[in-house]
């Protein structure tokens, strides 16, 4: 694999702060570091208002950031753009367009010379690979949340994006419909090779679906705690995967962690707050020299 | 071979076997060694006494730049056994560094105790991930701790390769900066200590973390002691401990240190040493040329 790919997206000493009218600016979000490799999974784990999608936000470009560094490819991320397509809980569909007519408002934007057969076949085609072969002329009303969800993982992998981001895509769906689509993204994935990182608050899942698992702290100041890499072979078949010997030891090590974080959390927060407290409060007016 | 005993009423240590090597032209040479066992210290004169480099485990140490780790079964580790009358059950090798200059080689043998070992070094992703390990006690920690990697600032190795700087923990159950789970083991660890090993400041070659069980620990007494050096390095003030001990004791090992710009071996029947010990080792870690902290393990 090349340099490039060995450091296909590159987050280095990323930080988030907000202002705070009382001190120092809050950094819900402090040096995080993780290296992707090309085509490689990796899962998001940690606890509710963490800073998991604050991260998933900035690299996909939405949400600005207040220091460190990140590159897809070497390429400095500035903002959004179609090299990184995201996946958030709900698919929000335009609910006046079919299935089709959905996923092809970025197709245009993304092959403007594509002829219109050209990108009508572009959109079927990852339709079907969502298994909505049967469902492309129907309109978001006449589909469940599961189906929609998978007009959404169509709309975004349609794009060919260097990127997926996916945040708790799963979130809303029942346990059926859950494991029905991480199989059909895995399957997708191992197809089309598309660096992903999947934001989830569900253990299983993210020893199912990933390469690698990056556990966060909690915020402010979250960061990385520690990564696992998953040894699984794939693709990933559920049943290999649930009856792998050593599967509960990376279960029990991703529970632990997050139980360690629950019982840390309020020295965090406490510790956090004692530091805005002694640090002194920026301002941007002139020193008043004494005449 | 002994030379001399002292009682010491404490409990089995991790570490049972000290060698402090120190470079002569070029060559290591064997400056002292020492068995603790059952409450007993005594010195000891292996046959060997020199290495160059790559000979031994301690020529190995200054070669690789990195601390060394053997366990199993070996020639060097029957006759550290053979020559200390220890059971030994690992050994380490651990190279001590002042800006490019090696200043000593701190060789440990290790006991039945349980606890552990473990030599993170950087990837090509820039994180840490393990490249040497000892464990006693701890299998289901060995076994996900492959798996682990920590970038920069995260863990303790993470925290040590971020501040260049040895960090302590007592209780890493409770402390944040532990990141991993032990439950599930016999061993429940009790002191961990973060070293990074670096032949330039700021650009470690490894973190080494020692893990000690809670009724085991790596030595009876281990500190980290922080300390200001003058701008000639002909001084170095103590200004605090991780464990909050300050004592005037402390100072006069500080000056020892100073002197030497080195490790220092505190012998059996040492002035230096406090009551109730028998003889200890002081590693300094060095930023730039100027000594920062100072690991000390009391015996």
């Amino acid at each position: 694999m090349s340099k490039q790919n060995n450091r296909y997206v590159e987050i280095v000493n990323l930080t988030k702060a907000y202002p705070n009218p009382f001190g120092r600016d809050i950094e819900v979000v402090k040096d995080f570091n993780m290296i992707l490799r090309k085509g490689e999974i990796v899962s998001v784990i940690g606890h509710s208002g963490c800073g998991k999608s604050t991260v998933l936000t900035m690299l996909a470009g939405l949400n600005p950031i207040s220091s460190g560094e990140l590159a897809v490819e070497g390429r400095q991320v500035v903002g959004p753009g179609p090299d990184r397509a995201v996946v958030f809980q709900s698919p929000c569909l335009l609910p006046w367009l079919t299935t089709l007519q959905n996923v092809m408002l970025g197709v245009k934007r993304v092959y403007p010379h594509a002829t219109k057969k050209e990108r009508r076949q572009i959109c079927e085609y990852y339709l079907s690979l969502a298994g909505l072969a049967d469902s492309m002329n129907k309109y978001p009303r006449e589909m469940s949340g599961g189906m929609q969800q998978r007009v959404g993982i169509a709309r975004a992998i349609a794009l060919k994006p260097q990127v997926l981001l996916l945040d708790e895509p799963f979130g809303r769906l029942d346990s059926l419909t859950r494991m029905d689509l991480q199989d059909v993204i895995l399957d997708i994935l191992d197809r089309e090779k598309i660096t992903t990182m999947v934001i989830t608050h569900d253990v299983d899942e993210a020893i199912y679906m990933a390469d690698r698992i990056c556990m966060m702290t909690n915020g402010p100041e979250a960061t990385v705690g520690q990564i696992l890499e998953v040894p699984f072979a794939r693709p990933r078949v559920r049943a290999d995967v649930l009856d792998h010997e050593n599967y509960y030891d990376f279960r029990f090590a991703l529970i632990a962690f997050l139980e360690k974080q629950e019982h840390s959390k309020d020295a965090h927060v406490e510790a956090v707050k004692e530091k805005l407290r002694s640090s002194p409060i920026e301002t941007n007016e002139p020193e008043v020299v004494p005449a | 071979m002994t030379t001399s005993h002292t009682e010491t009423p404490k409990s089995t240590t991790l570490v049972n076997y000290i060698e402090l090597w120190t470079p002569q032209k070029d060559c290591l040479e064997l400056t002292n060694a020492i068995a603790i066992e059952s409450g007993t210290v005594r010195s000891v004169t292996p046959s060997t006494t020199s290495a160059t480099k790559k000979q031994g485990i301690a020529g190995s140490a200054w070669s690789q730049e990195s601390p060394v780790i053997m366990q199993g079964s070996s020639t060097m580790m029957e006759q550290v056994a053979s020559e200390s009358g220890l059971a030994i059950h690992g050994l380490i090798s651990i190279p001590i560094f002042r800006e490019f200059t090696l200043v000593n080689v701190l060789v440990l043998g290790l006991s039945d105790a349980n606890g552990g070992l473990e030599i993170w070094t950087r990837d090509d992703r820039d994180e840490l991930s393990i490249s040497g390990s000892y464990y006693a006690g701890l299998t289901a920690f060995e076994f996900i701790s492959q798996f682990v990697r920590f970038p920069k600032g995260a863990g303790l190795p993470g925290s040590s390769w971020k501040t260049a700087r040895p960090k302590m923990i007592d209780g890493p159950d409770k402390d944040p900066d532990f990141i991993r789970s032990f439950d599930r083991d016999p061993a429940h660890l009790g002191q961990c200590i973060g070293l990074p090993i670096s032949r330039e400041y700021g650009f470690p070659a490894s973190i080494l973390l020692m893990l000690s069980d809670e009724t085991n620990p790596i030595a009876n007494s281990i500190d980290i002691w922080h300390c200001e050096s003058d701008p000639e390095m002909s001084s170095v003030r103590f200004v605090d401990s991780h464990s909050g001990d300050s004592q005037s004791w402390m100072q006069d090992v500080c000056d020892e240190v100073a002197k030497e710009q080195s490790s220092v071996f505190l012998e059996p029947g040492s002035q230096q040493l406090p009551e109730g010990y028998n003889c200890g080792v002081v590693v300094p870690f060095f930023a730039k040329q100027k000594i920062e902290d100072l690991l000390v393990m009391l015996f």
